[in-house]
């Protein structure tokens, strides 16, 4: 497996977690 | 005299590809038709209970909050994703989410959260059988237990746990405690073997080719179970395991969470399982408290003079959409993620649930 793909699979979680993080704060800036 | 040097290591041997094709068509063919009913269902529960679709413009009646679709199906993704590749249900993270980003903070909060926990692990178990991480006899006695927890727990909410607040206080404790153990653990580990990866202990002679992992029933009676992975052996007691299943699956319904947060560490901690191996058992798990929950929640509160309360059922369903796509997915790239990190997001989300018991109570302690 390339380098890249397998850097991105094995922090997938980490960067799961900041979209989620940012996709959360634009709806409190948006919704709320 | 000349010195000649050996490299007597093993020569790690290359990671394999994610089969892309073979993923591909197992989702077409077992993922995406399930998809599609439970967002047709999402949009049906809608109009048929309210007449309208809710969403960004318009609130979901019962939750009292305006959010877009497509925010609770990526709820859904991120938390189904994230849990499902430490082998739990997505609870513990959407809980928090929807009464703090959402804004979806009143009494139907829960019952929805049931049908997205509930659901969600159910892409993971079905991924997880068919990269081999599936073990039905492993899992058998810790489910039945926790069925048999699930029944009793709601009967001692009101007489032994009617101080629950203390109860919590001792559950946040251990889990701070075993979280710090596994964050420990995780970079002893990681000093000295390095990254291991999933595939490290896939079984290459297997029937099912590169890239399935096989975990072996060497033994198993009423009594004992002993399984295989790759060059390791374990054996365990099925009367303990069921005795595991049972105190979790009473903790956890009697204090109406999930049991996945409570069971996962204490099959790491205790039982040394990795979680590549622990899936097998912990996911049928948690897919069994759930259906325990829904029916303690519907069936025996009332009984016992509670309310049941109502789910948002379209809110809950989208979710469940995305936390089934999420948790299968998890369960196709964990045996690509290390374990090293895997045993970080676990220890770290632990180690919240447990100071989040501990702040409660110094919190409740505080203000009386």
């Amino acid at each position: 497996m390339s380098t890249v793909k397998r850097i991105v699979v094995a922090y997938s979680p980490f960067l799961v977690l900041a979209a989620a993080a940012a996709i959360g704060a634009l709806h409190l800036a948006f919704y709320r | 005299m000349s010195t000649a040097t050996l490299d007597v290591a093993p020569k790690k041997p290359l990671m394999p590809m994610l089969p892309g094709p073979e993923i591909g068509r197992e989702f077409v063919r077992q993922q995406l038709p399930v998809l599609l009913v439970l967002i047709a269902l999402g949009f049906a529960a809608a109009w048929f209970q309210y007449g309208y679709i809710p969403g960004a413009d318009r609130a979901f009646p019962a939750a009292g909050v305006r959010v877009p679709i497509w925010h609770v199906v990526w709820m859904g993704v991120w938390t189904g994703y994230t849990m499902a590749l430490v082998g739990e249900a997505s609870g513990i993270f959407a809980l928090p989410y929807s009464i703090s980003v959402l804004q979806f903070g009143n009494l139907h909060v829960s019952p929805t959260m049931l049908v997205l926990t509930c659901i969600n692990p159910i892409g993971a178990l079905l991924g997880f059988r068919r990269s081999g991480q599936w073990n039905p006899r492993l899992a058998v006695a810790v489910c039945l237990g926790g069925v048999c927890g699930g029944l009793i727990g709601p009967f001692l909410r009101a007489s032994v746990l009617s101080n629950a607040d203390t109860f919590r206080f001792a559950i946040g404790l251990m889990l701070t405690f075993v979280s710090l153990h596994l964050l420990l653990h995780a970079r002893q580990e990681y000093r000295r073997h390095g990254a291991v990866v999933g595939t490290d202990l896939v079984d290459r002679d297997a029937k099912g080719g590169l890239g399935r992992m096989v975990i072996r029933t060497i033994a198993f009676s009423w009594r004992t179970i002993e399984i295989g992975w790759g060059a390791e052996t374990r054996r365990y007691s099925n009367i303990v395991l069921f005795l595991t299943g049972l105190g979790v699956g009473i903790v956890a319904s009697a204090l109406g969470v999930g049991g996945g947060f409570l069971l996962v560490p204490i099959f790491a901690v205790f039982y040394r399982l990795p979680v590549y191996v622990m899936v097998a058992a912990t996911i049928p798990f948690v897919i069994t408290l759930s259906f325990s929950g829904i029916v303690s929640y519907v069936a025996i509160l009332p009984l016992l003079g509670g309310a049941a309360v109502a789910p948002e059922w379209s809110m809950g369903l989208f979710a469940a959409a995305g936390g089934l796509f999420g948790a299968w997915c998890a369960s196709k790239a964990q045996l690509y993620v290390p374990l090293h990190l895997l045993n970080l997001i676990l220890g770290g989300v632990t180690i919240v649930a447990g100071l989040y018991y501990v702040a409660r109570y110094a919190t409740l302690m505080l203000g009386s």
